[in-house]
């Protein structure tokens, strides 16, 4: 049996006795053998742990987005009758569910939960340079960066954050057409329709803006939740 | 909500809806379980987020499917043991670490480089997205080759088998030197 064969039923959990004393054999006897396992079971234990890293961020971020939602939203309903209440009209309340109003109510950048620990160096690679610049709030490079990572990976995630940098710089129309692109199968293509939503508001495009809200509305997750808040009040 | 069986397909699947509806569902029991701990109400929370964690690395490498108890029953004996521990270590003064690997589990080994694991777990994030499914599929989930083969519509092992070869190798050429 090869050596590779060997290393693939020690990671599969298939290998009989004799393959099995084989295996440990070699383990004392290689060096080079006994290198690519360690090798390999360093690569699973990295694996390990971006995945809990990644499963953590989702629900730091979920934590964060219940926290910030309700009071919020509660204090703005609040504020809102008061003055409501003292200054009476329609007038006010036209203009409080203006589009640009509307907008900043309800605009959150989407946090980084691709790479949470980025460290610098000098290779850095493109999706490192990118959430860098994404997280110290640089857009400008951001969306520069995110639009070469799109063009050289094709990943997905690269066009929400590409579209979050434009919604970050104001250029609604860019981040509507970048938005616009995310694949309908891929994980976060809630969000994308979400950020596109409120771009769309901006330019004033209400009936597009409506009809992925709805859309959006029709889910049970907190992002559902908060596209029907938004659809009640445009 | 759903039904367990529901639930464990969708965490199996990898759904975030599914574990963030479970995190939901579960979390005001496990403050008020937690209630009898003498840990910071952030600590808590904290704890429950590793041990929705381990509920979702469990599910998916199939460790949960013959699970005999609830979700809820399963999550909340996780739960309890890295309470348990968090004390410990609280009252050690000690730096908290992670506390997932206090699960026992051999995907967790002392042994290794922890330097090194760290700068592979950034290459990783830079492979493309064939590769990522790959290398995840059989180091994460523990599958066979062969059901790997299946998943993903390989019609020749080899071929999979040497773009498996291909991923490890760009990934060593990643994390040269560090």
């Amino acid at each position: 049996m090869k050596h590779e064969e060997l290393i693939t039923g020690y990671f599969e959990g298939t290998l009989t006795a004799e393959q099995q004393r084989a295996f440990e054999q070699l383990l004392v006897t290689d060096a080079a053998f006994a290198r690519e396992v360690e090798f390999q079971r360093e690569v699973r234990q990295a694996i390990v742990l971006n995945e809990r890293a990644q499963l953590k961020q989702l629900l730091r971020n979920h934590e964060q987005t219940k926290h910030n939602a309700t009071p919020r939203l509660r204090w703005w309903l609040g504020a809102a009758a008061a003055v409501l209440l003292v200054v009476g009209g329609t007038w006010l309340w036209l203009r409080t569910s203006s589009a640009p109003v509307l907008y900043a109510a309800y605009y959150q950048a989407y946090p980084n939960t691709v790479l949470p620990t980025v460290r610098g160096g000098a290779s850095e690679s493109t999706a490192q340079a990118a959430f860098r610049a994404y997280d110290r709030a640089d857009y400008a490079n951001a969306e520069k960066s995110f639009e070469t990572l799109y063009r050289d990976t094709g990943e997905a995630y690269a066009l929400l954050y590409r579209g979050v940098s434009l919604l970050e710089l104001g250029r609604f129309a860019d981040a509507d057409s970048v938005l616009a692109q995310y694949p309908a199968h891929q994980p976060l293509h809630g969000y994308a329709c979400w950020y596109r939503a409120l771009a769309l508001l901006r330019l004033g495009e209400r009936a597009q803006a409506h009809e992925l809200l709805r859309e959006l509305a029709q889910g049970t997750t907190p992002l559902g939740q908060t596209a029907r808040e938004l659809l009640s009040r445009l | 909500m759903e039904k367990d069986s529901v639930l464990l397909d969708g965490l199996k699947n990898g759904s975030d809806r599914t574990v963030i509806r479970i995190y939901d569902a579960y979390k005001a029991d496990f403050i008020r379980f937690a209630a009898r701990y003498p840990l910071a109400s952030e600590e808590v929370t904290d704890v429950y987020q590793d041990a929705v964690t381990v509920l979702w690395e469990h599910a998916q490498r199939g460790r949960l499917d013959a699970l005999k108890s609830s979700i809820k029953t399963y999550l909340f004996g996780v739960g309890k043991y890295m309470l348990l521990n968090r004390l410990k270590k609280t009252a050690k003064q000690q730096t908290l670490t992670d506390d997932v690997a206090e699960i026992p589990d051999q995907l967790y080994d002392e042994s290794l480089h922890q330097e090194r694991v760290e700068s592979l777990r950034v290459g990783f994030q830079q492979l493309g997205e064939q590769c990522r499914t790959i290398l995840r599929l059989f180091y994460y989930e523990g599958k066979k080759l062969d059901e790997i083969q299946a998943q993903l519509g390989y019609t020749n092992k080899d071929v999979l088998k040497s773009q498996k070869s291909r991923c490890l190798k760009q990934l060593k050429e990643l994390t040269k030197g560090k």
